[in-house]
């Protein structure tokens, strides 16, 4: 089973949020929404959860029913005039399920978020981390096909945030049910999803899987989102880029901003390939974790690239290569 | 913040206004009530008023109208004034605008005002009653239906929640849209109906604002005299008018009586409030601390 | 009241008024500035402001709704005033709901209703003021 949007156009006020998103998301899978804030990824989000109905378009699943996400919200919204206990069983209670059932269905489940002790605690006795359990455990217990997550991670801190994700991963795997989250961070999303759409100014600019993302951006928008990468203005003769550090072949995505894309990892190298770039002086090196964050001049322009050799010295020049053929937008 | 000394400091004006205005005229209604009031030589000090009151039986019944009349028209207010907030949360743009001023109009006028288009429009002689004679749809100014000044108070009722309404409107307006968060939208994510939605998040939520809602209509519909002695009937009096009778009724020996009752009508009205804040604050616990 | 000798006099109606009206006052106020806590004070005096720079520059203007709210509710509070102007202000001190009711009780409508137009006019057209006076600068809404 797969869940399908058709052209959703969303308008709010006469601005169009939301410009013709089609998209297919698959059963049992984790996708990211990724994308910058004020992008439309809330507002997509609440028409998968059926909050809001798009001004045109359609959200439907192949199996004929209509699905309906169950959202984890970004302010987490837990009931605040109910106990964690009533806000985990509102969804079974509005269902009128037995009290045995709900009474035993919430203790599992918060056993497994481990927030059993929390049961009588109200929301704003609860710190971040444990108001996001209790929304996660809210949602959980109505056993969702389709779980939606807005920005779920963005307020805990790194550790709180690498536990949650592996968590949320177990879940899945153990429910088998299709998650969708947005965030605006990228690790976050290549960490925790299968696929990645990119949604920038309406409009999902690219899907795929986190590596096809990140070493194949399409377009100049999502390279620009994903940063990490220098972009050097010049003029396109034919084939040929031609500008103050680099001429030679390329490879052209879309010729309106002629410009090439140096991302700092992945396409610089000093190993000789069929491709020499330029010639270039070591200005800085910065330490980042494994790598090194060089500072290159070439001629007066400056441009950054990873690097994990550990050859380089401060003010001597080196020859540089493209790993492949480079690209410009 | 502010250190105790200089909070004391800070409130002094206030507290001096209050104890020579408030305080005074309570405690030395609560003494002349228990049969202190030098001016016609009455020292002792009794609770016979007290007990006179309460073995009256015209006392009684009219108190007991008087309690259920504030109840029915203070928690008609709330429950009408509840479903125009809600409906007017719900309505955007130019309407809401246009509506919002318009709730505001009768909480401007004072009470008389309204009276006196009441008796215009609905009495059995007013314009109502005249343009259904026009049309010949009633024979004479009898068939109307007495509306003013009659057995079930409607006139007052009606008088009261045209300006109880508004201010229930007003003052739940402000709590729903000073949540800036819409907890419906969550209650229907789960599965909620329209109703389960209402009645889980939004009635507790909002049971604050509307108790003391409640609580101030109730008081005023029970102490209120104005509107009562206007438009009420005769026979079946309401107790702020039973009590000015009393006390326009110049004989100054019925003084401690007449301070009797009202420091009853007072504690009355006052132990009720604390119960009812007393119920709404046990009905939020979430709200504390 | 009697014994203070303020009963029939200015002062007397005044007060009385004030009473009425500082229960609805410090509820709006209080209610306003229970929004925003004392944490922008906290910011103010932070930032080297003395108690009455910041009573004045932050204070006030964060408790403006308010203000606005408690203006108007205790003009219409005081304004509506009937009984406790007519025995304070021994009938000497006639407001408009005072001059209105007797009227309205002797069923004489058309002097009452004068008496209504102009009270109608005399309330709204200072609220109106005030309201428009006391926006010192319009939110505006970002889409």
């Amino acid at each position: 089973m797969s869940y399908y949007l058709e052209a959703i156009n969303q308008e709010k006020n006469h601005r169009r949020i939301l410009k013709n998103i089609s998209l297919e998301i698959n059963d049992n899978s984790i996708l990211a929404i990724l994308g910058p804030s004020g992008g439309g990824k809330t507002t997509l989000l609440n028409i998968l959860a059926r909050i809001d109905q798009p001004s045109y378009g359609k959200f439907y699943s192949s199996d004929n029913i209509v699905p309906k996400g169950i959202m984890i919200f970004q302010d987490y919204r837990l009931f605040p005039n109910m106990t964690v206990f009533q806000n985990i069983a509102f969804g079974l209670r509005v269902k009128k399920k037995s009290r045995s059932l709900i009474n035993i269905r919430c203790q599992k489940i918060m056993k497994t978020m481990d927030i059993a002790d929390l049961a009588e605690y109200y929301p704003h006795e609860l710190s971040g981390g444990q108001q996001q359990r209790v929304s996660l455990a809210r949602a959980m217990i109505l056993q969702p096909k389709l779980l939606l997550m807005d920005e779920p991670f963005s307020s805990l801190d790194e550790n709180l945030r690498l536990e949650m994700l592996n968590f949320v991963k177990k879940i899945q795997e153990k429910f088998k049910m299709t998650i969708v989250f947005v965030t605006h961070f990228k690790t976050e999303a290549y960490l925790l999803s299968n696929q990645v759409a990119i949604l920038i100014d309406g409009q999902i600019m690219q899907k795929g899987t986190p590596k096809e993302i990140e070493t194949h951006p399409e377009s100049f928008a999502v390279a620009k989102f994903l940063g990490q990468a220098n972009f050097i203005p010049g003029e396109l003769d034919e084939n040929c880029f031609i500008s103050s550090i680099y001429r030679g072949p390329v490879e052209i995505k879309s010729d309106s901003r002629q410009l090439l894309y140096i991302p700092f990892s992945n396409l610089i190298t000093v190993d000789k390939t069929d491709y020499f770039a330029f010639e270039a002086v070591v200005k800085e090196i910065n330490w980042i974790v494994n790598e090194n964050r060089l500072v290159l001049n070439i001629d007066q322009v400056q441009i950054q690239i990873n690097s994990n050799s550990s050859q380089f010295k401060i003010g001597k020049s080196y020859k540089f290569y493209f790993k492949q053929l480079p690209v410009v937008f | 913040m502010a250190s105790k000394r200089k909070l004391v400091l800070l409130l002094t004006p206030f507290c001096i206004f209050f104890c020579l205005f408030f305080l005074n005229a309570f405690l030395k209604s609560i003494i002349t009530s228990l049969g202190y009031y030098p001016i016609v030589k009455l020292r002792k000090i009794t609770l016979d008023y007290y007990l006179s009151a309460f073995s009256d039986p015209s006392f009684i019944t009219i108190s007991l109208r008087t309690f259920i009349f504030s109840m029915i028209s203070a928690a008609f207010a709330c429950i009408i004034g509840l479903f125009l907030a809600l409906c007017l949360q719900r309505t955007t743009g130019i309407w809401k605008k246009v509506f919002t001023r318009f709730t505001q109009i009768p909480v401007m006028l004072p009470h008389v005002f309204i009276v006196l288009a009441l008796l215009q429009l609905i009495s059995q002689t007013g314009i109502i009653s005249g343009i259904l004679l026009k049309l010949g749809w009633i024979s004479s100014s009898n068939q109307f239906p007495l509306l003013v000044n009659d057995p079930w108070q409607i006139g007052v009722v009606i008088t009261y929640l045209w300006k109880e309404i508004p201010f229930v409107v007003v003052s739940l307006i402000l709590v729903l849209s000073s949540m800036k968060i819409d907890y419906r939208d969550v209650a229907f994510n789960l599965g909620a109906s329209k109703f389960q939605a209402f009645c889980k998040v939004t009635l507790p939520l909002i049971q604050t604002s509307l108790i003391n809602a409640f609580i101030i209509n109730f008081s005023f519909n029970f102490g209120s005299y104005e509107v009562p002695f206007l438009l009420g009937n005769q026979q079946k009096e309401l107790l702020p008018v039973y009590i000015y009778n009393f006390y326009v009724q110049g004989d100054i020996t019925k003084m401690p009586l007449v301070m009797a009752l009202n420091v009853i009508l007072s504690v009355f009205s006052i132990i009720f409030a604390l119960i009812l804040l007393k119920i709404s604050k046990s009905l939020s616990k979430w709200n504390q601390g | 009241m009697i014994k203070y000798g303020i009963n029939g006099s200015y002062f007397g109606v005044v007060s009385v008024h004030c009473m009425f009206c500082l229960p609805y006052a410090i509820k709006l106020l209080e209610d306003n500035l229970a929004l925003y806590g004392d944490k922008y004070e906290g910011v103010s005096t932070n930032l080297g402001a003395n108690w009455w720079q910041t009573f004045i520059r932050v204070t006030l203007p964060l408790s403006k709704n308010g203000l606005k709210g408690a203006i108007l509710m205790t003009y219409i509070v005081s304004m509506t005033q009937y009984l406790a102007t007519l025995m304070i202000g021994d009938g000497k001190y006639l407001t408009l709901s005072v001059r209105m009711f007797p009227f309205t009780q002797a069923g004489r409508y058309k002097i009452a209703a004068i008496y209504a137009i102009t009270f109608l006019i005399v309330t709204i057209i200072p609220l109106y003021i005030i309201e428009k006076v006391l926006i010192f600068r319009r939110g505006r809404h970002l889409s």
